[in-house]
């Protein structure tokens, strides 16, 4: 048996809308995958360590309040040095287009706006 | 209302109506399919008749404007000798340009003040230089540290002229305006505004960063609402939410429930603490959303006032039909827009401002067509402001008072919504009112069960989101975002520094350890809080001192408790 995809999800910044990141939390876990929830208000370095300790596949990353690209290249960067670039990682929320090649540029694999179908996501992120 | 042999006589026609009639049509022609019930899960039938309503007293349930039970309004001549106050939010960047625009909007004709806190000030109460606020100073609103910050953001403006909304559940704002206040030589009992200082809300909606566990804060939060009714009189202490609830994905009946437990509890509290109900019942102010459900919105409004007059007379006994008044503040409902086609938010916004006019409600703010994607432009802010003038001086909905009220539908629908979230009020009280729904985990359940309904539906296809779920088009977002330049971080942390290097830091340090005497003897803690801020203490040292580290451990339970509940 193919082994389940382990997704870790988390809201970094300050910021609590996270009716999204839950629906994609229950629409990963409806289609097998293990979810791990980091939850809001977390830390880059709590992710990272999350992410490593729980030993994922795949890190999504939820932002509502422009702070993606302060977030997300700390995040990358701990990842590097914690050896685990290796990993698959999602970024969705509020996310002015202008900003989705330099997301993609410091090594997020994909960029989902408001109002991506859940089941894209769902594809992309564990088929 | 309806004479008993008359409907007698209708219930005959109707079901000879439903046979002959009504049966064939719809097997001749099909129906539409579709999920036939309002967002809160209230079938909607085919057809309303009297018979609905037979039970409706006009007197009972209706009333006129003015009068008990309120359900046709609050004021006797409606919109007519006193129209809904278009009240839009500012704040952004620094205290600087926070007070450049709040200058324009008055110039522009705003009769008041409403101020928006950005999420490090707002959500978690620190102060612009912790690292936790990197990168979001100043992003989706004013950035306060110091009363420094608090004097710019209103230099020069008439804060008794116009009245000042603060939208924070922070209570150290308040204080920092009345410090402002207090500094201009202002009497604060010619003080008007509103703050909004709803606590018990900012558990569910915000997930609790800033305050110990409900029945905890609840201490701190009497003492302010008793220093309020004592000497500041003319102020509206508490704007109590029900959109951050609607807004997080609550259903109307909901809404409606959890708004009016808050009430409740904060009554209660007040009550307990041997205040007088005529001393702050009167000057509490309300705050719903209005969503997509057109029909449902409108009898919200109107059961809701009729609901919280009921509640204060019958269950808390009021006297002064002042005490039993809705006064209430909408705004369309965020969540409801999308960054999807969206211009099409423009019509979504008119609908909803429209359902929040034909129910009555006392403000408004109508969001603008951009808010899925960024914080408005000057332009999309004026579109919703137009958008508002245009349905009070071009429609004639402002023309008569409650113009549905007497519609088979809209009654039967005010009666269902009352009646519902009464009931789930009577749940909330089994659990010990709102802080035994909220530490028990359950509300937040409520909350996340009602959001995978809602959300399912949508995935279906059973509910329809144009440009999102149906009618989708391949374009990209064409929409200008407006952004906060992020070199005001800079300029609001130099601020900062400044004002702690030039403070006197003896002043601070005594004024912190009076707020923590007064925490711990059991003193009100608004006077030395007011000292401090007017020692320059930082927003941050403010809190510490309030709360301490029983903040960090609740804020723990409720993390965990969080992640437990979303998988």
């Amino acid at each position: 048996m193919e082994k389940r995809k382990r997704v870790l999800l988390a809201k970094p910044g300050l910021d609590a809308h996270d009716m999204g990141i839950k629906l994609i939390a229950r629409a990963l876990k409806d289609a097998g995958a293990e979810v791990v929830y980091g939850g809001i208000y977390v830390t880059p370095e709590e992710i990272t360590k999350t992410a490593v300790e729980e030993d994922v596949d795949i890190l999504g990353l939820s932002f509502h309040s422009s702070t993606h690209l302060v977030e997300a290249p700390k995040i990358m960067k701990l990842l590097r040095e914690k050896g685990r670039d290796d990993l698959t990682v999602v970024v969705g929320g509020c996310i002015p287009l202008e900003d989705v090649s330099d997301l993609k540029k410091m090594g997020v694999q994909e960029v989902f706006g408001s109002g991506s179908p859940l089941d894209d996501i769902v594809d992309f992120m564990i088929k | 209302m309806f004479d008993k042999d008359k409907i007698k006589s209708l219930e005959e026609k109707l079901k000879e109506w439903e046979e002959k009639r009504e049966r064939k049509a719809v097997e001749k022609l099909g129906e539409r399919q579709g999920l036939f019930e309002t967002h809160s899960q209230i079938p909607v039938k085919r057809l309303y008749t009297p018979k609905d309503i037979e039970a409706f007293d006009y007197e009972r349930d209706g009333g006129f404007p003015g009068e008990y039970p309120f359900t046709r309004g609050i004021y006797p001549v409606g919109y007519r000798s006193r129209t809904w106050q278009a009240r839009q939010v500012c704040g952004f960047a620094t205290p600087e340009e926070t007070n450049e625009r709040l200058k324009y909007l008055i110039e522009m004709g705003e009769t008041g003040v409403t101020v928006v806190f950005d999420l490090p000030t707002n959500n978690h109460a620190i102060d612009s230089d912790n690292p936790l606020a990197e990168g979001q100073v100043g992003m989706n609103g004013l950035p306060v540290d110091t009363l420094q910050d608090m004097e710019d953001a209103f230099d020069g403006i008439d804060i008794v002229k116009y009245p000042v909304t603060l939208i924070a559940r922070c209570p150290v704002m308040l204080f920092m305006l009345i410090a402002v206040a207090e500094k201009r030589g202002i009497d604060l009992s010619k003080l008007r505004g509103t703050s909004q200082l709803d606590f018990l809300t900012s558990y569910v909606a915000n997930k609790q960063a800033i305050f110990p566990a409900p029945k905890e804060a609840f201490r701190y939060f009497v003492d302010i609402i008793e220093y309020l009714a004592r000497n500041m009189p003319n102020w509206n202490p508490m704007a109590i939410g029900g959109y951050a609830h609607r807004d997080s994905g609550t259903d109307a009946v909901q809404e409606m429930a959890f708004m009016l437990s808050g009430a409740i509890s904060y009554t209660q509290a007040f009550l307990d603490r041997g205040l007088r109900l005529e001393e702050f019942a009167p000057k509490f102010t309300f705050f719903m959303g209005c969503h997509n459900n057109f029909f449902e919105e409108i009898a919200k409004f109107r059961a809701t006032r009729k609901l919280w007059a009921r509640i204060m007379k019958e269950r808390f006994g009021a006297k002064d039909p002042r005490a039993m008044l809705l006064r209430l503040h909408v705004q369309t409902d965020g969540n409801t827009l999308t960054a999807e086609q969206a211009l099409n938010n423009i019509a979504r916004v008119a609908i909803q401002s429209l359902a929040s006019l034909l129910g009555g409600v006392s403000s408004l703010h109508s969001d603008s067509y951009d808010e899925a994607i960024c914080i408005p432009t000057e332009e999309s802010a004026r579109i919703s402001l137009r958008t508002q003038q245009i349905l009070l001086e071009e429609t004639g909905i402002a023309d008569t008072i409650d113009p549905l009220a007497g519609s088979y539908f809209v009654e039967w629908l005010t009666r269902q919504l009352e009646e519902r979230a009464s009931k789930l009020i009577e749940e909330i009280d089994a659990m010990g009112g709102m802080p035994g729904a909220i530490e028990s985990g359950w509300l937040q359940q409520q909350m996340d069960d009602s959001v995978n309904r809602y959300w399912d539906a949508i995935r279906k296809g059973e509910r329809t989101v144009v440009g999102l779920n149906k009618y989708r088009i391949k374009e990209e977002i064409r929409v200008k975002a407006f952004k906060v330049d992020p070199s005001y971080e800079r300029k609001q942390l130099a601020r900062l520094k400044k004002v702690k290097t030039e403070r006197d830091n003896e002043k601070v340090k005594s004024g912190l350890s009076s707020i923590q005497d007064a925490v711990k003897k059991g003193e009100n803690i608004v006077p030395p809080s007011i000292e401090a801020v007017k020692a320059y203490a930082t927003l941050e040292e403010i809190m510490n001192a309030l709360f301490g580290d029983k903040v960090r451990a609740y804020r723990e339970v409720i993390r965990a408790r969080h992640r437990q509940i979303a998988v």
